[in-house]
């Protein structure tokens, strides 16, 4: 086994261009910034370095120009076939240069001598049979040795090649081969369908001569017609193999267009040849130790790239077969000792779905590098590889049969990264761009080429103004190729590459590839088909908006539901700049002719513009139908419908639309990232206050900032929910923990809060006052509810305990709970906390009756103002009736014991009603201090000022804040 | 009409760079920042809605780019992140600080040098005694503001605001500690807020922006 160079080719090739250019240039990307800054520098080197054979002069390495006009070498003459097959140093003639695996029966090896023999002879052949310099030669055939040897003889003689598979059908075959006005037509008859032979013979009457592979019965008619093997049997001498100009013809290849027939597409030589070198040595570190499989057809232009493989001196492996299971590739790397093996995302997504392991199965010991191109490689591919494959790079390669190579492939000896193409092309200033052609880095663009490269198309056939060519690559960003493939290329030089761009949206300076809110959509069974499409917004002159036309499947509709479900989803798993303005449901998305989605006929439908390739459409009536739905749900008013049926959720949502002055809100928006500022917060609270009455306090809406988090907070403001313990105030040290009141609310505290002269965080326990049913559990069962969530936020004491009215009582109750349990408790805080009439013996109780009394008195003076007649039925204010149930728990709660100390906060006002009283909670408290506080209790009935007021609340902070430990 | 990128207003404090950004940047500009940001600044970017996500691209490129000033390192090389309340953070090493605020088309990042800063811009809004209701205020400040003539409320709530902002992003608490707990005293450019050196920033016409910054070692 021969060891693969230590050092890859590509650090032999910098250090000549390091001599070259007289810089460093093992920074990375430095050698790429070379490439595309020093063009001539860098391709004349490469000529140099690469000893391609030629002659002339390389003095000129390229034209003036742009991408579109600059030509290469003007001067250098060269042979495409003696370049393939010349001998290479250090590579035998015996060492095998194509090895044919078929289905079925044995391979068969070719060595370079062996080659170079077979072409020289059936070179020969051609000539004898006519074919000349400046011909095209139609080749039909299977992807095998054969086929090989006549596109070299043809190559060598300086004719161009246009190939196909034999499994295409005559029609897609002539309309390919109607534009190359062949010469000469070689088919392999075994291998192509019955009568396609005969459709070719009378479609292409421009053919002098039909020469055949196979040994089936020569066809009679007006074209003369010879088995090859024949002719090369009575064929004299081998002609010299010319060499031609840089540009001669080399290969038709063939690309299909969105309108009008195929592009066929002239590559030369030149070009051709220094690409692939480039790209096999550079990217692909391949070697004459290298044997390299890429799995193709002859209608594709990795084969040509893989047979410019044997100007390395590689071998090269064909298959003739069909992939009949997931092993049907590893066996053949395993076979034939494949070094790199090309494939693509598609089989290797087979072999991953059918959980087929192949280094499980087979012997991969030899191969070194797995390539794929031809669509999105996903991330998950690079792990499955990595997994069942083994430690091999694979390089994601991706370029386009236009321009015969590669944008962006391997870089040989560095990382690959999950998911990316390592690299940019070298001499290619490949690039992501904008709409304005200006370049992206980091973020998905059109992927251009700004610069000339030798292997762009020397031109189209049936184009002799260019105009076609021109219009292909050129129209939209005028200097620079445009590919069509979205891209994104990170600052590292590495890409991925996003599908085709056609139909790409730009939404307020965001690039949304419309793939993303498809591969959304693949999740909801009612869609069966769906476009997105840009369209100028009519309310906002300048500005455009995505509008979604979907196809619904059999029996779904478009209601309220299947939108908002739309909305929701791509809201969830994409952005919200991937929701769309508008959704149409729609019979039919247009379809060209070969069934491709034309997004741009789409636009321009949505826009009501004329459409201008309509001609090109399967059913141009689609059209008519988008336009209609279009409006109609243009005319429906604007999106309020996401909440669900839910009226508080709606109720909310329609506050963040008015406070944010947009629409189309979902349900778990976040306020931020629909731009909200932290004063519009408090706009919302105080509109949430006014017009649902519901207190939230900011903390636990900064805690769920969504239409959905906010419903809930004013559920739970109305029914006080268990929501934990809340950070009132940040601070350092321990906290003291605040206790909600009989409401289950902590606003009251706010005026304390922030009055009280600690660093110590202060935090709030809301615990939930009611069970499953509704109705209030008794204190001690809150008590254990607000320890567990204190707990949460302070596992160990000692703690420090602070409760007004209700929330005195709880207070107490953990502080016993605590203590009971071995936790130290620092201090308890009772701001004018009424002794609860369970708690007091029979003198106090009746010394309290008499407070009773008077309050009951005052409630009633209030709830009939004078002059007018009581309500016949009294209708229970339900937050009144909570709060009362509050209260009745209390009174029914007995006070455990308190070792702490505890510091009774006693509101002026209230000293007549607790005066005979506190004996209760001296029984309960041993260390026991009563502070004085100006001000009332301050009850839902009591308008007096209470000792929380702004107007006393200070001096109670003061107080709190002196007494607190 | 102020400029459209306006002039680095100058450091109100020489431990305090502040830089003010132009967020009506381009689409060029737009990708040049994105660049900039790490993949999950870049996804939270992404979560916002197009303008929200221009804003965030914008302004965390320009903290970058201010703290790579400092750290004589590439923008995309600085070791920002964020707590988990969102704040940035940098490791305690580089002795740096960072906060950035935006309103409109007006960001403003700040980077200390061995303290601890926050800042805050508000676009000046009209007077409207609906402020008095949303609680963010104190009772010392409401007072003061209604005895203002009306002319000149609309400054003076938005000072007010920014030095309350100013002061609990310096904190790092943010809206989780209450606002109004925050006393400024009204119309007051400069001056002691909450134990914070608080001063105004130069901004353009109809914005006001407010510092809050202190030496790391008074803080412990």
């Amino acid at each position: 086994m021969t060891l693969a160079p230590a050092v890859p080719q590509l650090a032999l090739f910098r250090a000549r261009c390091e001599e070259a250019a007289g810089v460093a240039l093992d920074a990375p990307g430095a050698l790429h910034a070379y490439s595309v800054a020093q063009p001539g520098r860098f391709w004349r080197t490469l000529l140099d370095w690469t000893e391609l054979p030629w002659s002339g002069s390389a003095d000129v390495v390229l034209t003036e120009g742009d991408v579109r006009s600059a030509r290469f070498f003007p001067d250098v003459r060269l042979n495409y076939a003696e370049a393939l097959l010349r001998p290479l140093p250090g590579v035998p003639d015996d060492a095998p240069a194509v090895t044919a695996v078929h289905a079925g029966r044995p391979a068969d090896t070719l060595t370079r001598g062996q080659l170079r023999a077979e072409v020289e002879a059936t070179a020969a052949a051609l000539a004898a049979a006519g074919l000349r310099a400046g011909d095209r030669l139609v080749l039909v055939a299977p992807h095998a040795a054969g086929t090989i040897v006549v596109a070299l003889a043809a190559a060598a003689l300086g004719a161009a090649v246009s190939t196909a598979a034999p499994d295409m059908g005559a029609p897609a075959l002539l309309g390919r081969f109607e534009q190359v006005e062949p010469a000469l037509l070689v088919l392999d008859r075994a291998a192509t369908g019955e009568g396609t032979a005969e459709a070719l013979v009378a479609g292409l009457p421009t053919a002098r001569r039909l020469v055949v592979l196979d040994d089936l019965p020569l066809p009679g008619g007006a074209l003369p017609a010879d088995r090859l093997a024949d002719l090369v049997a009575g064929a004299g001498p081998a002609p010299a193999w010319e060499r031609r100009p840089f540009d001669h013809p080399l290969f038709v290849m063939f690309s299909s267009g969105t309108t009008g027939p195929p592009k066929a597409m002239v590559h030369g030589a030149g070009g051709t040849l220094l690409e692939h070198v480039k790209e096999h040595r550079l990217h692909g570190d391949l070697t004459p130790a290298d044997t390299l499989y890429f799995h193709t057809t002859t209608a594709w232009m990795m084969w040509n790239w893989q047979l410019s493989a044997l100007a390395v001196g590689a071998h090269v492996v064909t298959f003739d077969g069909p992939v009949t299971g997931p092993e049907t590739l590893w066996r053949l790397v395993a076979d034939h000792g494949v070094t790199v093996l090309g494939t693509s995302p598609a089989y290797l997504q087979l072999c991953q779905d059918a959980g087929y392991a192949p280094a499980a199965e087979v012997d991969l010991s030899r191969l070194r590098a797995v390539l794929s191109t031809g669509a999105v490689l996903h991330d998950w591919q690079f792990d499955w590889v990595a997994e069942h494959v083994g430690p091999v790079p694979l390089q994601s390669i991706s370029g386009g049969t236009d321009i015969i190579g590669c944008f962006v492939l391997g870089s040989p000896g560095e990382p690959v990264r999950r998911g990316r193409a390592q690299a940019r092309s070298l001499g290619l200033d490949v690039a992501a761009v904008a709409e304005d052609g200006t370049e992206v880095v980091g973020a998905v663009g059109e992927l251009v080429c700004r610069n000339p490269f030798p292997s762009r198309p020397v031109g189209f056939l049936r184009d002799p103004d260019g105009a076609r060519f021109t219009a292909s690559y050129f129209a939209e960003h005028p200097g620079m190729w445009t590919h069509g493939d979205l891209v994104d290329i990170d600052a590292d030089g590495s890409a991925r590459l996003h599908g085709r761009s056609d139909g790409v949206l730009n939404v307020d300076g965001v690039r949304i590839g419309p793939s993303e809110v498809y591969a959304v959509l693949r999740g909801l069974p009612e869609v069966a088909d769906a476009m997105a499409v840009e369209q100028r917004d009519p309310d906002r002159p300048g500005a455009t908006r995505m509008v979604l036309l979907v196809v619904l499947r059999e029996g779904a509709a478009l209601d309220g539901g299947l939108d908002r479900t739309i909305r929701r989803r791509l809201r969830e798993q994409a952005s919200a700049a991937h929701v769309p303005a508008l959704v149409a449901a729609v019979p039919e998305l247009p379809l060209t002719h070969n069934g491709k989605r034309s997004e741009r006929a789409a636009r321009d439908a949505v826009n009501g513009d004329p459409v201008a390739n309509a001609s090109a459409l399967r059913s141009p009536a689609c059209l008519e139908a988008i336009r209609a739905a279009v409006a109609a749900a243009g005319t429906t008013p604007a999106d309020t419908g996401t909440t669900d049926g839910d009226p508080l959720l709606h109720a909310v949502t329609a506050l963040w639309s008015e406070v944010l002055r947009t629409g189309g809100i979902g349900p778990d928006d976040d306020f931020a990232d629909l731009g909200g500022t932290s004063r519009q917060v408090l706009s919302l609270l105080r509109r949430v206050r006014l017009d649902l009455g519901a207190d939230v306090p900011l903390p636990v809406f900064a805690g769920q900032p969504t239409p959905r988090g906010l419903a809930r907070a004013v559920a739970a403001a109305g029914s006080p929910d268990d929501v934990g313990a809340t950070v009132l105030r940040a601070g350092t040290g321990r906290p003291v923990v605040l206790v909600a009141d009989a409401w289950g609310q902590l606003n009251l505290y706010a005026g304390l809060v922030g009055r009280l002269a600690t660093d110590r965080p202060v935090l709030g326990l809301q615990p939930r006052l009611t069970g499953p049913d509704g109705e209030h559990v008794p204190i001690e069962e809150v008590a254990a509810r607000a320890l567990e969530r204190l707990r949460e936020v302070q596992p160990e004491g000692p703690y420090s305990l602070v409760g007004y009215s209700f929330g005195g009582l709880v207070a107490t109750a953990v502080a016993t709970s605590l203590e009971a349990a071995g936790e130290p408790v620092a201090w308890l805080g009772l701001l004018d906390v009424r002794p609860p009439q369970a708690a007091l013996g029979p003198r106090e109780l009746a010394l309290q009756r008499w407070t009773w009394r008077f309050r009951t008195l005052r409630r009633r003076l209030r709830r009939v103002p004078a002059g007018t007649a009581p309500a016949p039925v009294a209708v229970p204010d339900p937050e009144l009736a909570f709060f009362a149930r509050s209260e009745a728990v209390g009174e029914a709660f007995r006070p455990g014991p308190v070792a702490a100390p505890v510091t009774f906060f006693l509101a002026e006002g209230s000293r007549a009603g607790v005066r005979g009283t506190m004996g209760a909670w001296r029984r309960a408290a041993a260390d026991l201090t009563v502070v004085v506080v100006p001000g009332h209790h301050g009850d839902v009935d009591d308008d007096r000022v209470g000792m929380l007021s702004e107007q006393h609340v200070g001096t109670l902070a003061a107080r709190v804040s002196a007494a607190m430990r | 009409m102020p400029p459209t990128v306006p002039a680095p207003p100058p450091a109100p404090r020489p431990d305090v760079a502040v830089g003010l950004v132009d967020l009506t940047a381009d689409g060029d500009a737009l990708a040049r920042a994105e660049a900039l940001l790490t993949p999950a600044e870049r996804a939270r970017a992404r979560r916002g809605t197009p303008a929200v996500h221009r804003r965030r691209v914008l302004l965390r490129a320009a903290l970058r780019t201010a703290l790579a000033a400092e750290l004589g390192t590439r923008p995309e090389r600085v070791p920002l992140t964020a707590t988990a309340a969102g704040r940035p953070q940098l490791p305690a090493a580089t002795g740096l600080d960072a906060s950035c605020s935006a309103d409109g088309r007006l960001g403003l990042v700040a980077v200390g040098r061995g303290c601890r800063v926050g800042v805050d811009v508000e676009r000046v809004a009209p007077w409207t005694p609906d402020v008095l209701d949303e609680r963010w205020l104190a009772g010392s400040e409401q007072a003061a503001l209604t005895a203002l003539p009306p002319a000149a409320r609309p400054d003076a709530v938005a000072r007010a605001w920014t030095q309350k902002e100013a002061v609990l992003k310096a904190r790092g608490t943010g809206l989780r500690d209450d606002p109004a707990a925050v006393v400024t005293v009204v119309g007051r450019t400069a001056g002691e807020v909450a134990g914070w050196p608080v001063r105004d920033v130069p901004v353009p016409d109809g914005w006001v922006a407010s510092l809050a910054a202190r030496d790391e070692e008074t803080r412990r």
